[in-house]
């Protein structure tokens, strides 16, 4: 097998492992076991066969056993606990190593690695009632993993499986007569009846047969004639299979695709009538998959509908029978193309397809610039018509990268339910905003962070049972995340509904540290910023967990590195809540573009609220202030000339313009020179001399060949903000 | 009619006695089928006595089969409070004796 195809296959288990993550993490419930136990089955089952095919005879081995315990819950001989909810989720861990290893080529495991599979194949065989023996002799090599080479089956007995046609009875052939002369040729091991046939009580008619059977023969002197004999006159009206001693494991699946019930429930009445072992069983289904893949694949729309026209002329199975059949198969075909409607994509193919689309917007722009001067209507037109497809083009490529944050989100219940056992909390985790979109090297980034702060959310958020109740809270605390947009940016929101954070820990921690002085004045935000502090830790008992005073500034950091911001916030006995605000995208924005002196800057469109001219009425008598009245708002504004040095002789006729943009819920005014609009901006990262810069977030170069500034709009916020502070401060203390 | 209300039935109770002592053959079937339609709405608990069946074909164990698919399915009991020999006999050697309710039965 080829590199390539082992890839696919790790990509394939990767997806099935996590589904079979929240399956475990469904199973802790305890609601809807049956189903989800199937779930299971089909996903360990599904990774075992594709593991097969490779030869990677370590996952197939341990698949397996997972496999069986997981059968037996599913028959009802085992039932689900809590431990054992943790040991397959122990397991599933395991088989994500495993796979890797075999990713890595490894022949077999050594080392650590089959230390675990060791342990958890011994905590494995507890459930299966079977000895440390056993599990040697099931994980050692001498057992062929795939039998449908060339030996048959184990059974020494003939295979009977009988489906009697509606009008055996009418015609006055008894199943019972027949069955009742077999016994002349041989002994009947086994008789199972198959009743899945009969339809529901009202439609039933009770003169058609709806009745099937498996059988199992003891017999030395019959042949597949003297049996046939037997059936001789329900020929017409009954489907046959007979399959003799040691059957071609390939015979019994050619049967099972022959009858109308579903292929597992078969596999299931044939194990219980001894026709098969579990092995063989398992074998069977599992050849089964890969001949249907086949089938599929070389053409689905030929095979479907012939199986079931034959199996409805020879009167074995009612048409509704049928119909259900192809359906479900049908259903199969469906799920199938939906999948094939995701095609994976190197990663790099798509940063140089971004990269590319960036230089194609600045192309356009310049393009654009020159049939302007032009002033060739036709051109401009053409023009016109051609920047909105870039337009176009951009807003595709850019969402290629564009994942839902939910399955980010789904990871952290397993921490959440593992961290809260660990600690003897009772926790719920709610997710919203499962949908809302981020870019995916956004996505990676923000994990860990993530991680952390939920962490922290149980460990410090979430008090212990008892004192919850104490505080006349339920038992059961939630910490919830959620996504959502808000202008231009991407806010995830941790939340927990714990005791909060205590102002005066924190305070005093921060005078022991020297963080800040004695009697300073802080508002509640700043003592609660305090805690992203390089080693600062409120945390009474150092946990495994957290508590150690690393990891808030790390988390701070990291967001920051993403252009972000976090920010607390917390109610005391009612919990805390942390935004995490991110920007929407990395590469290419909406800007707006505005001149200062000679220079030309871009805003970020998503964050302008409006523009508005700056004249006498609005400023009001002090030539000097730094804030407008808006509309009864006070709105701190401040010259981008002052900020950036710009030294342009102001004019007669000059007029000013305040761009009004909004971030986190603050707003504040720059005053520009002139507004010049909308503009496709390209984001250039700047070099490493200019990368402390304040307040520039970036550049791009316009259509002109020119190189205009990104204005770094939450910084600048904060900037115009805290200057109206320090001012009024002052003015105050003149007064 | 081979189908019998015993005494003892009991309708605020959702108790419902039943006794056949008819053959259960598929000359029979459809008449057994519809008196036992007539009864399957109205109680919630039903109670078979089959000790007077002295045949019984596959179309008689298909239709017990069915009766008994659909109170599961409606969540209602089914109990089989005697059998005759040759229910007995049919019904051991499709396998099926250890399908239904059949406490007390000898």
């Amino acid at each position: 097998m080829s590199d390539e195809s082992l890839q696919i296959f790790a990509d394939e288990a990767e997806d099935l492992l996590s589904v079979a993550e929240q399956a475990l993490l469904n199973l802790d419930d305890l609601t809807d076991v049956d189903e989800t136990v199937g779930d299971l089955f089909r996903t360990f089952h599904t990774i075992k066969g594709a593991a097969g095919l490779f030869g990677l005879d370590a996952i197939v081995e341990f698949t397996h056993i997972v496999e069986s315990v997981l059968g037996k819950i599913r028959e009802g001989s085992l039932s689900v606990d809590e431990q054992m909810v943790s040991l397959f989720l122990a397991s599933r861990d395991h088989l994500e190593r495993l796979v890797e290893n075999g990713l890595s080529g490894a022949e077999g495991i050594d080392g650590e690695l089959k230390k675990v599979d060791d342990y958890l194949v011994k905590q494995l065989n507890v459930y299966l009632n079977a000895s440390p023996d056993d599990s040697e002799a099931t994980s050692s090599e001498t057992v062929p993993t795939v039998t449908m080479d060339d030996d048959g089956v184990v059974s020494e007995n003939w295979h009977i499986s009988l489906r009697f046609g509606p009008n055996a009875l009418r015609n006055g052939m008894d199943p019972a007569s027949f069955i009742g002369y077999l016994t002349k040729l041989g002994e009947l091991k086994n008789v199972t009846l198959v009743d899945d046939a009969i339809p529901q009580w009202d439609e039933f008619d009770p003169e058609s047969c709806h009745l099937g059977f498996e059988i199992q023969l003891i017999s030395a002197s019959a042949t597949k004639d003297s049996i046939e004999e037997v059936f001789e006159f329900v020929q017409d009206d009954c489907k046959i299979s007979i399959l003799p001693p040691h059957s071609h494991i390939d015979a019994y699946i050619k049967m099972i695709e022959e009858l109308p019930e579903e292929d597992m429930r078969i596999g299931d009445i044939l194990l219980a009538c001894g026709a098969l072992t579990e092995r063989e069983k398992d074998d069977v289904l599992n050849a089964q998959d890969h001949i249907s893949d086949e089938v599929t694949a070389g053409g689905a729309e030929k095979e479907v509908p012939p199986l079931g026209k034959v199996a409805v002329e020879q009167q074995v199975v009612q048409q509704a029978v049928v119909d259900a059949a192809v359906k479900k198969q049908s259903d199969l075909k469906e799920q199938r193309v939906t999948a094939q409607q995701t095609i994976r994509v190197n990663a790099l193919k798509l940063e140089s397809l971004v990269n590319l689309v960036g230089e194609l917007v600045i192309g356009s722009a310049n393009a654009e610039l020159n049939a302007r001067k032009q002033s060739d209507s036709v051109l401009n037109e053409a023009m016109e018509n051609l920047s909105r497809l870039v337009e176009e083009v951009r807003d595709t490529a850019l969402g290629l990268r564009m994942v839902q944050i939910g399955e980010t989100f789904n990871r952290y219940k397993r921490v959440v339910r593992e961290v809260s056992r660990d600690l003897g909390k009772e926790i719920d985790l709610h997710i919203s905003g499962a949908e809302t979109e981020l870019d995916k090297t956004l996505i990676e980034k923000i994990g860990d962070p993530l991680m952390h702060l939920v962490r922290n959310a149980i460990d410090h958020g979430i008090e212990s049972p008892e004192k919850r109740m104490e505080a006349g809270k339920p038992a059961k605390g939630v910490v919830s995340l959620e996504a959502f947009h808000d202008s231009g940016s991407i806010v995830i929101q941790i939340k927990d509904d714990g005791g909060g954070l205590s102002k005066d820990k924190i305070l005093e921690k921060a005078l022991e540290k020297g963080l800040v002085e004695e009697n300073q004045q802080l508002t509640d935000q700043e003592i609660y910023r305090l805690i992203f502090g390089a080693g600062f830790s409120t945390a009474e008992s150092v946990s495994n967990l957290s508590g150690r005073g690393v990891g808030m500034d790390v988390v701070r950091k990291n967001i920051e590195s993403l252009r972000g911001q976090v920010d607390i916030d917390s109610e005391p006995g009612h919990g805390s809540t942390i935004s995490i605000r991110l920007p929407l995208t990395l590469a290419i924005i909406d800007g707006f573009q505005v001149r200062v002196g000679d220079t030309q800057y871009i805003v970020p469109l998503d964050m302008v609220d409006e523009c508005i001219e700056l004249n006498e009425s609005l400023r009001g008598h002090d030539a000097n202030a730094n804030y407008v009245n808006l509309r009864g708002e006070i709105l701190p504004f401040m010259h981008l000339s002052d900020m950036f040095g710009s030294t342009e002789e102001v004019e007669e006729k000059h007029r000013d313009n305040i761009v009004v943009v909004q971030f986190a819920g603050k707003k504040a005014g720059f005053v520009v020179d002139e507004l010049l609009g909308e503009h496709q901006t390209v984001i250039k990262p700047l070099g490493k001399v200019f990368q402390n810069l304040k307040g520039i977030s970036g550049a791009t170069i316009l259509g002109s060949g020119e190189v205009a500034m990104i204005i770094d709009i939450p910084e600048m916020v904060n900037r115009v903000i805290n200057s109206g502070q320090n001012i009024s401060v002052t003015s105050n203390s003149i007064h | 009619m081979a189908l019998k209300r015993e005494r003892g039935s009991n309708k605020s109770k959702g108790l419902c006695k039943l006794a056949i002592d008819e053959d259960m053959t598929i000359y029979a079937i459809d008449a057994l089928k519809n008196g036992l339609s007539e009864e399957l709405d109205v109680y919630q608990r039903f109670e078979l006595n089959l000790s007077a069946v002295e045949e019984i074909d596959s179309a008689g164990i298909q239709l017990l089969l069915a009766l008994r698919k659909e109170l599961m399915q409606k969540k209602k009991e089914l109990k089989i409070t005697s059998v005759s020999g040759a229910v007995t006999k049919l019904m051991e050697s499709y396998g099926i004796d250890k399908h239904f309710n059949m406490e007390g039965v000898s």
